[in-house]
Protein backbone atom coordinates (compact mmCIF):
# COMPACT_ATOMS: atom_id res chain seq x y z
CA UNK A 1 0.00 0.00 0.00
CA UNK A 2 1.47 3.30 -1.11
CA UNK A 3 2.30 5.31 2.24
CA UNK A 4 2.14 8.57 2.30
CA UNK A 5 4.30 10.38 4.79
CA UNK A 6 2.71 13.71 6.18
CA UNK A 7 4.44 16.70 8.24
CA UNK A 8 4.64 20.04 9.34
CA UNK A 9 8.23 22.07 8.81
CA UNK A 10 8.29 25.60 10.65
CA UNK A 11 11.46 26.58 8.71
CA UNK A 12 9.78 25.79 5.52
CA UNK A 13 6.29 27.39 6.89
CA UNK A 14 4.90 24.09 4.88
CA UNK A 15 3.06 20.96 5.13
CA UNK A 16 4.44 18.57 2.88
CA UNK A 17 2.30 15.38 1.78
CA UNK A 18 5.28 13.37 0.41
CA UNK A 19 4.36 10.06 -1.26
CA UNK A 20 1.31 12.02 -3.02
CA UNK A 21 -0.06 13.89 -6.31
CA UNK A 22 -0.52 17.15 -3.52
CA UNK A 23 2.10 19.66 -3.57
CA UNK A 24 2.89 21.21 -0.18
CA UNK A 25 0.40 23.63 1.65
CA UNK A 26 0.97 26.74 3.50
CA UNK A 27 1.02 25.51 7.31
CA UNK A 28 -2.18 26.65 8.85
CA UNK A 29 -4.28 26.02 5.63
CA UNK A 30 -4.86 21.75 6.11
CA UNK A 31 -7.76 20.71 8.30
CA UNK A 32 -8.42 17.14 8.93
CA UNK A 33 -11.33 15.33 10.00
CA UNK A 34 -12.83 11.69 10.17
CA UNK A 35 -14.92 10.94 7.55
CA UNK A 36 -18.56 10.79 8.68
CA UNK A 37 -19.54 8.09 6.14
CA UNK A 38 -16.71 6.13 6.26
CA UNK A 39 -15.41 6.08 10.16
CA UNK A 40 -12.51 4.10 9.26
CA UNK A 41 -11.43 6.84 6.82
CA UNK A 42 -9.89 10.86 7.23
CA UNK A 43 -10.46 13.34 4.95
CA UNK A 44 -7.94 16.16 4.35
CA UNK A 45 -9.54 19.97 3.67
CA UNK A 46 -7.50 22.81 2.50
CA UNK A 47 -8.48 25.99 3.96
CA UNK A 48 -7.20 28.59 1.90
CA UNK A 49 -9.40 27.82 -1.25
CA UNK A 50 -13.31 26.78 -1.64
CA UNK A 51 -15.88 25.16 -4.00
CA UNK A 52 -18.41 26.94 -5.78
CA UNK A 53 -20.51 25.99 -2.81
CA UNK A 54 -18.40 27.52 -0.42
CA UNK A 55 -17.22 24.46 1.20
CA UNK A 56 -12.95 24.04 1.96
CA UNK A 57 -11.34 21.99 -1.05
CA UNK A 58 -10.92 18.38 -0.46
CA UNK A 59 -7.22 17.58 -0.44
CA UNK A 60 -8.19 13.79 0.17
CA UNK A 61 -11.55 12.32 -0.37
CA UNK A 62 -11.49 9.47 2.15
CA UNK A 63 -8.01 8.83 2.64
CA UNK A 64 -7.09 5.17 4.74
CA UNK A 65 -4.88 6.40 8.00
CA UNK A 66 -2.87 3.13 7.42
CA UNK A 67 -1.14 4.70 4.72
CA UNK A 68 0.13 7.78 6.51
CA UNK A 69 3.37 8.16 7.95
CA UNK A 70 5.51 10.97 9.79
CA UNK A 71 8.56 12.59 8.62
CA UNK A 72 10.54 9.92 9.76
CA UNK A 73 8.29 7.08 7.82
CA UNK A 74 7.24 5.63 10.60
CA UNK A 75 3.54 4.21 10.14
CA UNK A 76 0.97 6.10 12.48
CA UNK A 77 -1.10 3.52 13.11
CA UNK A 78 0.93 0.13 12.43
CA UNK A 79 3.99 1.51 13.96
CA UNK A 80 3.09 3.95 16.51
CA UNK A 81 -0.13 2.38 17.28
CA UNK A 82 -1.86 5.36 16.62
CA UNK A 83 -5.76 5.35 16.42
CA UNK A 84 -7.62 7.28 13.73
CA UNK A 85 -8.27 10.43 15.81
CA UNK A 86 -4.64 10.47 16.41
CA UNK A 87 -4.02 10.08 13.12
CA UNK A 88 -6.05 13.04 12.69
CA UNK A 89 -5.12 15.21 15.27
CA UNK A 90 -1.08 14.25 14.52
CA UNK A 91 -2.16 16.10 10.79
CA UNK A 92 -3.71 18.90 12.45
CA UNK A 93 -0.79 19.33 14.75
CA UNK A 94 1.22 19.30 11.69
CA UNK A 95 -0.52 21.62 9.79
CA UNK A 96 -0.92 24.37 12.87
CA UNK A 97 2.97 24.36 13.47
CA UNK A 98 3.69 28.24 13.31
CA UNK A 99 6.22 30.28 14.57
CA UNK A 100 4.32 31.74 17.41
CA UNK A 101 3.40 28.30 18.95
CA UNK A 102 6.97 27.28 18.21
CA UNK A 103 9.89 30.26 18.88
CA UNK A 104 12.38 28.46 17.10
CA UNK A 105 12.67 29.67 13.63
CA UNK A 106 16.86 29.03 13.55
CA UNK A 107 17.35 26.02 14.64
CA UNK A 108 20.83 25.05 13.82
CA UNK A 109 23.21 24.84 16.38
CA UNK A 110 26.14 24.43 13.98
CA UNK A 111 29.44 25.10 15.70
CA UNK A 112 27.08 25.51 18.76
CA UNK A 113 28.07 23.95 22.20
CA UNK A 114 25.17 22.56 24.29
CA UNK A 115 24.50 21.53 27.79
CA UNK A 116 22.06 19.19 28.76
CA UNK A 117 21.18 18.26 32.48
CA UNK A 118 18.37 16.87 34.78
CA UNK A 119 16.45 19.15 36.84
CA UNK A 120 16.45 17.83 40.51
CA UNK A 121 13.17 15.86 40.27
CA UNK A 122 14.27 14.39 36.55
CA UNK A 123 11.31 15.69 35.21
CA UNK A 124 12.58 18.38 33.00
CA UNK A 125 15.58 18.26 30.51
CA UNK A 126 17.41 21.36 30.84
CA UNK A 127 19.54 23.09 27.83
CA UNK A 128 22.43 25.30 28.58
CA UNK A 129 20.86 27.72 25.70
CA UNK A 130 17.45 28.53 27.53
CA UNK A 131 15.15 26.38 26.47
CA UNK A 132 13.65 23.09 28.70
CA UNK A 133 11.48 20.55 27.98
CA UNK A 134 9.73 17.80 29.95
CA UNK A 135 11.25 14.29 30.29
CA UNK A 136 10.17 11.85 27.86
CA UNK A 137 8.63 14.55 25.40
CA UNK A 138 12.15 14.72 22.98
CA UNK A 139 14.71 12.88 21.27
CA UNK A 140 17.74 13.29 19.53
CA UNK A 141 18.44 11.33 16.34
CA UNK A 142 20.65 11.18 13.01
CA UNK A 143 18.61 12.69 10.04
CA UNK A 144 21.24 11.20 7.92
CA UNK A 145 23.65 14.55 7.90
CA UNK A 146 25.79 13.19 10.22
CA UNK A 147 24.64 15.52 13.12
CA UNK A 148 22.15 15.55 15.48
CA UNK A 149 18.74 16.60 15.24
CA UNK A 150 16.22 17.42 18.53
CA UNK A 151 13.04 16.82 17.53
CA UNK A 152 9.74 16.39 19.75
CA UNK A 153 8.71 12.91 20.49
CA UNK A 154 6.16 12.17 18.02
CA UNK A 155 8.10 14.04 15.24
CA UNK A 156 5.43 16.89 15.54
CA UNK A 157 8.57 19.71 16.08
CA UNK A 158 12.26 19.59 14.73
CA UNK A 159 13.63 21.86 18.35
CA UNK A 160 17.24 21.99 16.78
CA UNK A 161 19.14 20.46 14.12
CA UNK A 162 23.33 20.25 12.87
CA UNK A 163 24.12 19.52 16.74
CA UNK A 164 28.04 18.35 16.61
CA UNK A 165 28.17 15.35 18.96
CA UNK A 166 31.64 16.99 19.67
CA UNK A 167 29.99 19.73 21.11
CA UNK A 168 27.39 18.42 23.29
CA UNK A 169 28.19 18.41 27.03
CA UNK A 170 26.18 15.84 29.47
CA UNK A 171 25.58 16.82 33.28
CA UNK A 172 28.73 18.88 32.94
CA UNK A 173 31.03 16.88 31.30
CA UNK A 174 32.05 16.74 27.82
CA UNK A 175 29.73 13.47 26.20
CA UNK A 176 31.89 10.49 25.25
CA UNK A 177 31.89 8.89 22.21
CA UNK A 178 30.71 9.07 18.38
CA UNK A 179 27.34 10.26 16.87
CA UNK A 180 25.38 7.00 18.13
CA UNK A 181 26.76 7.23 21.44
CA UNK A 182 25.99 10.61 22.24
CA UNK A 183 22.70 9.84 20.44
CA UNK A 184 22.21 7.05 22.64
CA UNK A 185 23.45 8.99 25.73
CA UNK A 186 21.23 11.62 25.14
CA UNK A 187 18.66 9.55 24.70
CA UNK A 188 18.73 8.15 27.62
CA UNK A 189 19.33 11.24 29.66
CA UNK A 190 15.59 12.56 28.03
CA UNK A 191 14.37 9.59 28.76
CA UNK A 192 15.39 9.38 32.47
CA UNK A 193 16.71 6.06 31.41
CA UNK A 194 18.57 3.34 33.37
CA UNK A 195 21.58 4.11 31.43
CA UNK A 196 22.95 7.47 30.43
CA UNK A 197 25.70 5.96 29.07
CA UNK A 198 26.58 2.40 28.75
CA UNK A 199 26.57 1.82 25.13
CA UNK A 200 29.19 0.86 22.85
CA UNK A 201 27.39 1.38 19.34
CA UNK A 202 30.17 3.40 17.97
CA UNK A 203 33.45 2.45 16.97
CA UNK A 204 34.73 6.07 17.42
CA UNK A 205 34.38 4.70 21.43
CA UNK A 206 35.44 0.98 22.55
CA UNK A 207 34.34 1.93 26.31
CA UNK A 208 31.92 3.99 27.97
CA UNK A 209 30.89 4.27 30.81
CA UNK A 210 29.61 6.42 33.74
CA UNK A 211 27.59 4.98 36.48
CA UNK A 212 26.21 6.00 39.67
CA UNK A 213 24.93 4.21 42.50
CA UNK A 214 25.82 1.57 45.35
CA UNK A 215 27.85 -0.78 45.20
CA UNK A 216 26.28 -4.58 44.94
CA UNK A 217 27.75 -7.52 46.89
CA UNK A 218 29.35 -10.40 44.84
CA UNK A 219 31.12 -13.55 45.01
CA UNK A 220 34.04 -14.47 42.73
CA UNK A 221 32.37 -18.24 40.86
CA UNK A 222 34.77 -20.10 38.85
CA UNK A 223 38.52 -21.51 39.66
CA UNK A 224 40.13 -18.27 37.51
CA UNK A 225 37.89 -15.69 38.73
CA UNK A 226 40.25 -12.98 40.71
CA UNK A 227 39.63 -9.56 42.20
CA UNK A 228 42.98 -7.85 42.08
CA UNK A 229 42.70 -4.28 41.98
CA UNK A 230 39.16 -3.49 44.19
CA UNK A 231 35.67 -4.08 44.36
CA UNK A 232 34.89 -2.61 41.70
CA UNK A 233 36.80 -4.36 39.51
CA UNK A 234 37.04 -8.32 38.52
CA UNK A 235 38.57 -10.14 35.77
CA UNK A 236 39.85 -13.59 35.29
CA UNK A 237 43.93 -14.65 36.22
CA UNK A 238 44.40 -14.35 32.64
CA UNK A 239 46.46 -17.86 32.60
CA UNK A 240 43.11 -20.26 33.13
CA UNK A 241 40.28 -20.28 31.23
CA UNK A 242 38.67 -17.15 30.97
CA UNK A 243 34.81 -19.10 30.84
CA UNK A 244 35.80 -20.42 34.15
CA UNK A 245 35.95 -16.89 36.17
CA UNK A 246 32.16 -15.30 37.11
CA UNK A 247 30.84 -12.75 39.60
CA UNK A 248 27.70 -13.54 41.11
CA UNK A 249 25.71 -10.87 42.60
CA UNK A 250 24.52 -11.40 46.10
CA UNK A 251 21.98 -8.31 45.73
CA UNK A 252 18.59 -9.22 44.93
CA UNK A 253 16.32 -6.31 42.75
CA UNK A 254 13.30 -6.20 44.36
CA UNK A 255 12.71 -2.33 44.42
CA UNK A 256 11.06 -0.61 41.58
CA UNK A 257 13.15 1.24 39.66
CA UNK A 258 16.42 -0.83 40.71
CA UNK A 259 18.61 -2.29 38.21
CA UNK A 260 22.29 -3.39 38.11
CA UNK A 261 24.95 -1.36 36.17
CA UNK A 262 28.83 -2.49 34.88
CA UNK A 263 31.68 -0.33 34.74
CA UNK A 264 33.36 -1.31 32.04
CA UNK A 265 37.20 -0.32 31.78
CA UNK B 1 -49.27 39.22 -73.39
CA UNK B 2 -47.24 36.81 -75.51
CA UNK B 3 -43.73 37.77 -76.80
CA UNK B 4 -44.84 36.73 -80.18
CA UNK B 5 -47.47 36.33 -82.65
CA UNK B 6 -47.04 34.02 -85.42
CA UNK B 7 -49.61 32.95 -88.25
CA UNK B 8 -49.81 30.65 -90.90
CA UNK B 9 -47.02 28.22 -91.57
CA UNK B 10 -44.21 28.49 -89.63
CA UNK B 11 -40.93 28.21 -91.80
CA UNK B 12 -38.33 28.77 -89.53
CA UNK B 13 -38.02 32.35 -90.24
CA UNK B 14 -40.18 33.46 -87.91
CA UNK B 15 -40.32 32.74 -83.94
CA UNK B 16 -42.51 30.03 -83.02
CA UNK B 17 -44.12 28.87 -79.84
CA UNK B 18 -43.36 26.12 -77.50
CA UNK B 19 -43.96 22.89 -78.00
CA UNK B 20 -44.73 23.44 -81.80
CA UNK B 21 -43.40 20.97 -84.83
CA UNK B 22 -41.59 22.14 -87.94
CA UNK B 23 -40.40 20.66 -90.87
CA UNK B 24 -37.22 22.74 -90.61
CA UNK B 25 -34.84 23.23 -87.42
CA UNK B 26 -36.03 25.49 -85.43
CA UNK B 27 -33.23 27.48 -83.75
CA UNK B 28 -34.53 29.54 -80.91
CA UNK B 29 -31.59 28.98 -78.21
CA UNK B 30 -32.96 31.18 -76.02
CA UNK B 31 -35.91 29.14 -75.68
CA UNK B 32 -35.97 26.15 -73.66
CA UNK B 33 -38.08 23.15 -75.02
CA UNK B 34 -38.05 20.44 -72.34
CA UNK B 35 -38.70 17.42 -74.81
CA UNK B 36 -35.26 18.02 -76.43
CA UNK B 37 -33.65 16.25 -73.59
CA UNK B 38 -35.34 12.99 -75.03
CA UNK B 39 -32.20 13.16 -77.87
CA UNK B 40 -29.49 13.03 -75.28
CA UNK B 41 -31.17 10.72 -73.72
CA UNK B 42 -31.84 8.30 -76.22
CA UNK B 43 -28.02 7.92 -76.84
CA UNK B 44 -27.64 5.59 -73.63
CA UNK B 45 -30.74 2.76 -72.20
CA UNK B 46 -32.93 4.81 -70.47
CA UNK B 47 -36.45 4.19 -69.23
CA UNK B 48 -38.47 7.35 -71.06
CA UNK B 49 -41.67 7.16 -68.84
CA UNK B 50 -39.56 8.18 -65.99
CA UNK B 51 -40.22 11.43 -64.41
CA UNK B 52 -36.97 13.71 -64.37
CA UNK B 53 -36.94 16.66 -62.30
CA UNK B 54 -34.24 19.49 -62.29
CA UNK B 55 -31.06 18.41 -60.88
CA UNK B 56 -31.59 14.30 -61.11
CA UNK B 57 -28.69 12.49 -62.43
CA UNK B 58 -28.78 9.18 -63.73
CA UNK B 59 -27.20 5.96 -62.60
CA UNK B 60 -27.53 2.49 -64.12
CA UNK B 61 -29.40 0.45 -62.04
CA UNK B 62 -28.74 -3.39 -61.97
CA UNK B 63 -29.65 -4.41 -65.48
CA UNK B 64 -27.74 -1.37 -67.12
CA UNK B 65 -30.83 0.69 -67.69
CA UNK B 66 -30.16 4.17 -66.42
CA UNK B 67 -32.42 5.60 -64.26
CA UNK B 68 -33.04 8.87 -62.81
CA UNK B 69 -31.93 9.63 -59.30
CA UNK B 70 -32.36 12.86 -57.45
CA UNK B 71 -29.04 14.19 -56.13
CA UNK B 72 -30.06 13.86 -52.61
CA UNK B 73 -30.62 10.30 -52.96
CA UNK B 74 -26.91 9.87 -54.60
CA UNK B 75 -25.46 11.64 -52.03
CA UNK B 76 -27.32 9.71 -49.37
CA UNK B 77 -25.96 6.33 -50.86
CA UNK B 78 -22.15 7.73 -51.00
CA UNK B 79 -22.64 8.80 -47.52
CA UNK B 80 -23.66 5.26 -46.43
CA UNK B 81 -20.65 3.73 -48.28
CA UNK B 82 -18.44 6.44 -46.98
CA UNK B 83 -18.85 8.17 -43.71
CA UNK B 84 -20.69 6.77 -40.64
CA UNK B 85 -20.66 6.48 -36.50
CA UNK B 86 -20.44 3.82 -34.10
CA UNK B 87 -22.10 5.36 -30.23
CA UNK B 88 -22.12 2.53 -27.17
CA UNK B 89 -24.29 4.74 -24.64
CA UNK B 90 -25.16 4.40 -21.30
CA UNK B 91 -28.24 5.12 -18.82
CA UNK B 92 -26.57 8.27 -18.31
CA UNK B 93 -28.40 9.57 -21.64
CA UNK B 94 -31.86 8.04 -20.95
CA UNK B 95 -32.53 9.46 -18.00
CA UNK B 96 -29.75 6.85 -15.44
CA UNK B 97 -26.67 6.93 -14.49
CA UNK B 98 -23.03 6.30 -16.33
CA UNK B 99 -20.68 2.89 -16.12
CA UNK B 100 -18.54 3.38 -12.63
CA UNK B 101 -14.91 2.13 -13.00
CA UNK B 102 -13.20 1.84 -9.33
CA UNK B 103 -9.36 2.98 -9.56
CA UNK B 104 -8.03 1.75 -6.68
CA UNK B 105 -4.62 1.39 -5.40
CA UNK B 106 -4.16 -2.07 -6.82
CA UNK B 107 -4.45 -0.17 -10.28
CA UNK B 108 -3.61 3.28 -10.04
CA UNK B 109 -1.08 4.56 -12.61
CA UNK B 110 -2.29 1.72 -14.85
CA UNK B 111 -3.86 1.36 -17.91
CA UNK B 112 -7.05 0.26 -17.29
CA UNK B 113 -10.46 -1.14 -19.38
CA UNK B 114 -13.16 1.28 -18.40
CA UNK B 115 -16.60 -0.76 -17.83
CA UNK B 116 -19.39 0.48 -19.83
CA UNK B 117 -22.70 -0.93 -19.42
CA UNK B 118 -24.67 -0.54 -22.82
CA UNK B 119 -27.79 0.81 -22.28
CA UNK B 120 -31.03 -1.30 -24.06
CA UNK B 121 -31.22 1.42 -26.12
CA UNK B 122 -27.67 2.48 -26.51
CA UNK B 123 -26.48 1.15 -29.71
CA UNK B 124 -26.73 3.13 -32.58
CA UNK B 125 -24.74 1.43 -35.55
CA UNK B 126 -24.22 3.82 -38.01
CA UNK B 127 -21.25 2.51 -39.74
CA UNK B 128 -20.44 2.85 -43.33
CA UNK B 129 -22.03 -0.43 -45.33
CA UNK B 130 -18.58 -1.58 -45.66
CA UNK B 131 -18.26 -2.53 -41.99
CA UNK B 132 -21.85 -4.03 -41.52
CA UNK B 133 -20.82 -6.16 -44.39
CA UNK B 134 -17.90 -7.58 -42.93
CA UNK B 135 -19.58 -7.67 -39.32
CA UNK B 136 -22.52 -7.31 -38.48
CA UNK B 137 -21.75 -6.49 -34.94
CA UNK B 138 -19.28 -3.51 -34.36
CA UNK B 139 -17.72 -4.67 -31.56
CA UNK B 140 -16.46 -7.53 -28.81
CA UNK B 141 -17.24 -7.32 -25.62
CA UNK B 142 -19.88 -7.08 -22.82
CA UNK B 143 -18.16 -4.10 -21.49
CA UNK B 144 -18.50 -5.61 -18.24
CA UNK B 145 -15.41 -5.82 -15.68
CA UNK B 146 -12.82 -8.38 -17.82
CA UNK B 147 -14.38 -8.24 -20.92
CA UNK B 148 -14.04 -4.98 -22.18
CA UNK B 149 -15.89 -3.19 -25.60
CA UNK B 150 -13.57 -3.92 -28.43
CA UNK B 151 -14.10 -1.84 -31.76
CA UNK B 152 -13.63 -4.04 -35.11
CA UNK B 153 -12.39 -1.92 -37.56
CA UNK B 154 -12.91 -4.64 -39.97
CA UNK B 155 -14.07 -3.22 -43.63
CA UNK B 156 -12.11 -0.07 -43.69
CA UNK B 157 -9.32 0.52 -45.78
CA UNK B 158 -6.20 2.20 -46.23
CA UNK B 159 -7.41 5.60 -46.99
CA UNK B 160 -10.49 5.39 -44.30
CA UNK B 161 -10.05 7.38 -40.77
CA UNK B 162 -11.81 7.94 -37.75
CA UNK B 163 -12.49 10.06 -34.69
CA UNK B 164 -13.13 8.16 -31.38
CA UNK B 165 -14.72 10.30 -28.45
CA UNK B 166 -15.12 9.03 -25.01
CA UNK B 167 -17.71 11.30 -22.60
CA UNK B 168 -16.85 10.84 -19.08
CA UNK B 169 -16.26 12.28 -16.10
CA UNK B 170 -13.71 11.71 -13.11
CA UNK B 171 -14.22 12.02 -9.17
CA UNK B 172 -10.69 11.60 -7.88
CA UNK B 173 -10.15 10.92 -4.39
CA UNK B 174 -7.20 13.02 -3.94
CA UNK B 175 -6.35 16.31 -5.05
CA UNK B 176 -3.81 17.33 -7.96
CA UNK B 177 -3.70 14.29 -9.98
CA UNK B 178 -4.08 13.41 -14.03
CA UNK B 179 -5.94 11.07 -15.87
CA UNK B 180 -4.87 10.07 -19.15
CA UNK B 181 -6.76 8.13 -22.03
CA UNK B 182 -6.11 6.00 -24.32
CA UNK B 183 -7.10 3.69 -27.83
CA UNK B 184 -5.14 0.62 -27.80
CA UNK B 185 -5.28 -1.02 -30.79
CA UNK B 186 -4.83 -4.44 -31.98
CA UNK B 187 -3.37 -4.95 -35.43
CA UNK B 188 -4.24 -7.67 -37.97
CA UNK B 189 -2.40 -10.65 -38.49
CA UNK B 190 0.94 -11.03 -40.47
CA UNK B 191 2.30 -8.00 -39.38
CA UNK B 192 5.63 -6.06 -38.52
CA UNK B 193 5.57 -5.10 -36.07
CA UNK B 194 2.64 -7.09 -34.43
CA UNK B 195 2.60 -5.71 -31.06
CA UNK B 196 -0.33 -3.27 -29.83
CA UNK B 197 0.40 0.25 -30.16
CA UNK B 198 -1.43 3.15 -28.53
CA UNK B 199 -3.21 6.84 -29.58
CA UNK B 200 -2.72 8.62 -26.18
CA UNK B 201 -3.58 12.43 -24.61
CA UNK B 202 -3.52 13.72 -21.05
CA UNK B 203 -7.41 14.32 -20.49
CA UNK B 204 -7.33 15.74 -17.34
CA UNK B 205 -5.21 17.32 -14.75
CA UNK B 206 -7.27 18.16 -11.57
CA UNK B 207 -6.57 21.03 -9.62
CA UNK B 208 -9.69 21.97 -7.94
CA UNK B 209 -9.72 19.51 -5.35
CA UNK B 210 -10.91 15.89 -4.05
CA UNK B 211 -14.35 14.40 -4.75
CA UNK B 212 -14.88 16.82 -7.74
CA UNK B 213 -16.84 15.87 -10.72
CA UNK B 214 -13.95 16.00 -13.80
CA UNK B 215 -15.52 15.87 -17.15
CA UNK B 216 -13.84 14.98 -19.91
CA UNK B 217 -14.79 14.20 -23.53
CA UNK B 218 -11.02 13.06 -24.89
CA UNK B 219 -11.32 13.02 -28.74
CA UNK B 220 -8.66 11.00 -30.51
CA UNK B 221 -8.25 10.41 -34.22
CA UNK B 222 -6.47 8.10 -35.89
CA UNK B 223 -6.25 6.90 -39.46
CA UNK B 224 -6.22 3.06 -40.79
CA UNK B 225 -2.32 1.77 -41.57
CA UNK B 226 -1.60 -1.04 -43.48
CA UNK B 227 -1.38 -3.34 -39.79
CA UNK B 228 -4.63 -2.34 -38.90
CA UNK B 229 -6.96 -1.98 -41.65
CA UNK B 230 -9.11 -5.22 -43.25
CA UNK B 231 -6.92 -7.63 -44.28
CA UNK B 232 -8.90 -10.53 -45.10
CA UNK B 233 -12.28 -11.54 -43.87
CA UNK B 234 -12.38 -11.97 -40.05
CA UNK B 235 -8.96 -10.22 -39.85
CA UNK B 236 -8.83 -7.00 -39.24
CA UNK B 237 -7.08 -4.63 -36.48
CA UNK B 238 -9.20 -3.24 -33.41
CA UNK B 239 -9.33 -0.91 -30.85
CA UNK B 240 -10.53 -0.50 -27.12
CA UNK B 241 -10.43 2.53 -24.38
CA UNK B 242 -7.94 2.44 -21.66
CA UNK B 243 -7.58 5.36 -18.80
CA UNK B 244 -4.64 5.92 -16.55
CA UNK B 245 -5.00 8.28 -13.35
CA UNK B 246 -2.10 8.61 -10.67
CA UNK B 247 -4.52 8.98 -8.60
CA UNK B 248 -7.73 6.59 -6.93
CA UNK B 249 -11.29 7.58 -7.65
CA UNK B 250 -14.19 7.03 -9.88
CA UNK B 251 -14.68 6.92 -13.70
CA UNK B 252 -18.26 7.54 -14.79
CA UNK B 253 -18.12 6.53 -18.68
CA UNK B 254 -21.03 7.89 -20.09
CA UNK B 255 -20.69 7.00 -23.76
CA UNK B 256 -18.35 5.53 -26.17
CA UNK B 257 -18.29 6.86 -30.27
CA UNK B 258 -16.11 5.99 -33.10
CA UNK B 259 -16.62 8.72 -36.08
CA UNK B 260 -16.15 7.18 -39.37
CA UNK B 261 -14.78 7.70 -43.04
CA UNK B 262 -14.22 5.14 -45.06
Amino acid sequence: MAKIKIYGDVVKGCIFFDGSTVEPKFLGTVLAEIKADETDRVVIYRTDRQDSLGNNRQLFKRINPVRIQNEEAVDLMDGLNYSIQDVVDYINGQSNLTASVNPVIDTSLNGEELGFTLDATSTSIIFDNGYQYGVNTIKALDTGDGLITIKSIEDARVHFTQLDHTMVDINGSDAVGGLNDVINVLNELFTVGAFESVVISDPYSTMVADVSGVDAGYTLEGADAIDPIGDDIFTYDGTGYNNYAGLKSVATIDQAGEYYTFDIR
Amino acid sequence: MPIRDITGVNDGSDLFPDGTESSNQNINSLNTVSSQSSKLVNEVPYDGNQVVSEGDALVADANGNFVAQSLSGIIGGATLLTQGYYGLLTDFYFGGDATETIIDLNNVNTWVDVDIDIASAGLFDNRPQGMIDAQAIGHDGDGSSNDPVVFKLEGLDLRSFANFRASMAFVPEDDEGQLESRLLFNRHSGTTPSDDFAIEEVSLSMFNGADVDYVSEPMLSFFVGDTIDTNAAGDAGKCRFQIKSNVTGVIKLRALTWYINK
